[in-house]
């Protein structure tokens, strides 16, 4: 029922150091549907952050291609990656590097502010965003005066409020206890259910791949195992 | 501009550090205004002194006069030269004058002096050499062979006030001149070096003992505003349309205090340069450790879609902000200082004699360089040192910046 969002496509990544070579990703095949909800699991090394790097455009392939929206980006470069990148696609970091010195909602706004969009509209996009991640009144604080989990909302709600095609999270629980974790990927799930939207996110937590409606497996830089739950 | 607004705050990230470099560059601005405005002062003043005093601001004499000066090189009808000067614009007075080397002698004292014939009244609205007068008064406006002699001339005769002096020199046309004249002036010690030699008399006096009828040797011009020597001069000499005069700026005639000052003021602009590399290395130092510290930071904003110029433009902004901070107090603080400093100046313990001029204290003058051109060099090393910084945060790869923590 729904299009291809992103496709990977034969991508592998082999990283050399020192004369050292490691496969990270080897062949690499999986595509993304509009409104799915998967998780990346596996054992840690297994190549889960180089993957989703990979599918966000921060890393590109040795090998292989990735299609986003039907455009190739592991061939985009500079400023037109950037600005692609800014129109398409929502981050939320393990850590979640919300921008110091600009208080909750400058940072959701920020992305907007980049692309230009007027105050009107960024207004009310961020006061219905910050109802559905559950941070309403916190809007003038700085993100040091945020609890982690608040801290998560805020990047998720950052991620989402420019409406991307795409949400890439890598281990976005990591840094929390498991109840909390448990309730932001409870709420992203909802997010997804309520808007459509795209999620994809790694993790290691069992906990947090039983909320997964799709479970990627990697293993050694291969796809293990690729099912849908129900 | 979202940009501005992060630059702006992350100068207040780290107080200390950002109070620290911008003491650097406000300091540095405030040194440079107070600098500037001090050679400003000093060397208006000084200059001031010196064209007043007795040079004037152009001189007119015959072809070859400065080179060579002769009493035969005359000029003749002043009065009709000072007619066409004083029909021009920015002109304040002149004065004719008339010079010769003369033997002087009293008593059984004998030495060589400089004759300096002078017209009292229009003297006096030209130069402050009446005011150098210490005892006695000076030379009558009629002819009356008076002279006015130097304090060190007069301990080397051994004359005083009442007292006479016989001078011989070379007459116009070839006779030996010889007169006697009554000293009714002496100047004071401030007179410097030109002090032990210089004896002024009437005019018409030196002109009678010479035989030169009613030709002198030089007009000197003041001006009501120094700055406009260079342009009058072209008017002058538009004027007078005669190739056989010289009409030349203070600079020219006294040539060799004019290049002691520029080389004095060379010696300024060193001394800012030196401050301005030790500013620029205290920026760049600071702009390095925050490109080190935050690499992580501009890692995610690169990945959240920020464009590598907008990156760049975040480094010199925040550069600029804090620069532009600095230069509003520094430059504050140096327009209170030059204002203090041009109302209250400071007397030097031993007055400085520089050029034969002597001069005692030092002051400052609120000019517009010494407002705009700290500002300029302080803005401007601060943005050219955070360039390559700039260049090297805009290049940072996300991935990397990301997994260094
Ligand atoms: N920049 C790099 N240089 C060299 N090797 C790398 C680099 N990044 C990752 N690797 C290697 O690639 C493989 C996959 O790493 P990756 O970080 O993608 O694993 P992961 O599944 O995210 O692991 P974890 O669960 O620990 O985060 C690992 O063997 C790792 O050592
Ligand atoms: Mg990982």
């Amino acid at each position: 029922m729904h299009e291809d969002v992103l496709k990977v496509q034969d991508v592998s990544r082999i990283y050399s150091t020192d004369g050292l070579k490691v496969n990270a990703l080897r062949s690499v095949s999986l595509s993304i549907k509009g409104s799915e909800f998967t998780a990346i699991a596996g054992p840690s090394g297994s190549g889960k952050t180089t993957l989703l790097n990979i599918m966000s455009g921060l890393d590109t392939p040795t090998s292989g291609s990735v299609m986003l929206g039907g455009k190739p980006i592991n061939t985009m470069k500079g400023s037109e990656l950037s600005d692609f990148r800014r129109d398409h696609i929502g981050f939320i970091f393990q850590s979640y590097n919300l921008i110091p010195v600009l208080s909750v909602k400058e940072n959701i706004e920020y992305i907007m502010l980049l692309q230009g969009i007027g105050e009107g509209e960024r207004r009310t996009r961020v006061a219905s965003i910050l109802k559905q991640v559950g941070i309403e009144g916190m809007e003038d604080r700085l993100p040091r005066q945020l609890s982690g989990g608040q801290q998560q909302r805020v990047a998720v709600a950052r991620a989402m409020v420019s409406n991307p095609d795409i949400i890439l999270a890598d281990e976005p629980t990591a840094n929390l206890d498991s109840a909390t974790g448990a309730s932001l990927l409870d709420m992203m799930r909802e997010l997804n259910e309520a808007r459509g939207m795209t999620f994809v996110f790694s993790t290691h937590d069992t906990m947090i791949m039983d909320r997964a409606r799709r479970l990627v497996i990697l293993k050694d830089g291969k796809v293990a195992k690729d099912e849908v739950r129900k | 501009m979202v940009l501005i607004k992060i630059a702006f705050r992350n100068i207040f990230r780290h107080k200390k550090r950002s109070a620290l470099t911008g003491l650097m560059m406000g300091g540095g601005c405030f040194l440079f205004a107070v600098f500037i405005g001090m050679v400003d002062g000093t060397y208006g003043n000084l200059i001031d002194m010196f064209t007043r005093d007795h040079t004037g601001h152009i001189q007119i004499h015959k072809k070859g006069y400065l080179d060579k000066p002769s009493i035969y090189k005359t000029l003749n009808g002043p009065g009709s030269i000072g007619i066409k000067i004083d029909s021009l614009a920015h002109i304040q007075s002149w004065a004719p004058r008339v010079y010769t080397p003369a033997l002087a002698f009293a008593g059984k004292k004998t030495t060589g002096v400089k004759l300096t014939g002078i017209d009292p009244p229009k003297e006096e609205r030209t130069t402050r050499i009446r005011h150098k007068v210490d005892r006695g008064r000076f030379i009558s406006a009629t002819p009356l062979n008076e002279v006015v002699i130097g304090d060190g001339l007069a301990r080397v005769l051994k004359v005083d006030l009442g007292g006479e002096i016989a001078f011989i020199a070379q007459g116009a046309d070839g006779s030996i001149a010889n007169g006697l004249f009554t000293v009714v002036g002496i100047t004071g010690k401030s007179e410097g070096a030109i002090g032990s030699s210089t004896c002024y008399t009437h005019i018409n006096s030196l002109q009678e003992f010479l035989s030169l009828g009613g030709r002198v040797h030089e007009i000197a011009v003041v001006l009501m505003d120094e700055s406009k020597t260079i342009r009058v001069v072209d008017l002058i000499k538009k004027a007078l349309d005669d190739p056989l005069l010289e009409v030349e700026p203070w600079q020219v005639v006294e040539s060799q205090f004019y290049r002691a000052m520029q080389a004095d003021i060379k010696g300024n602009w060193y001394t800012i340069m030196v401050f301005t590399i030790i500013i620029a290395v205290g920026v760049l130092n600071t702009i390095l450790m925050i490109l080190l510290e935050r690499t992580r930071e501009f890692g995610v904003l690169k990945a959240l879609g920020t464009r590598p110029f907008q990156i760049f433009l975040l480094i010199v902004l925040e550069t600029a902000c804090l620069a532009v901070l600095s230069i509003i107090i520094g430059t504050a603080a140096g327009i209170f200082a030059n204002w203090m400093l041009s109302v209250y100046g400071i007397t030097y313990s031993i007055p400085i004699e520089y050029g034969g001029v002597v001069f005692d204290r030092l002051t400052a003058k609120i000019t517009l360089r010494s407002l705009v051109l700290p500002a300029l060099i302080i803005f401007s090393t601060a943005i050219l040192v955070s360039i390559l910084p700039a260049i090297r945060a805009a290049r940072i790869i996300p991935v990397k910046a990301m997994r260094s923590t």
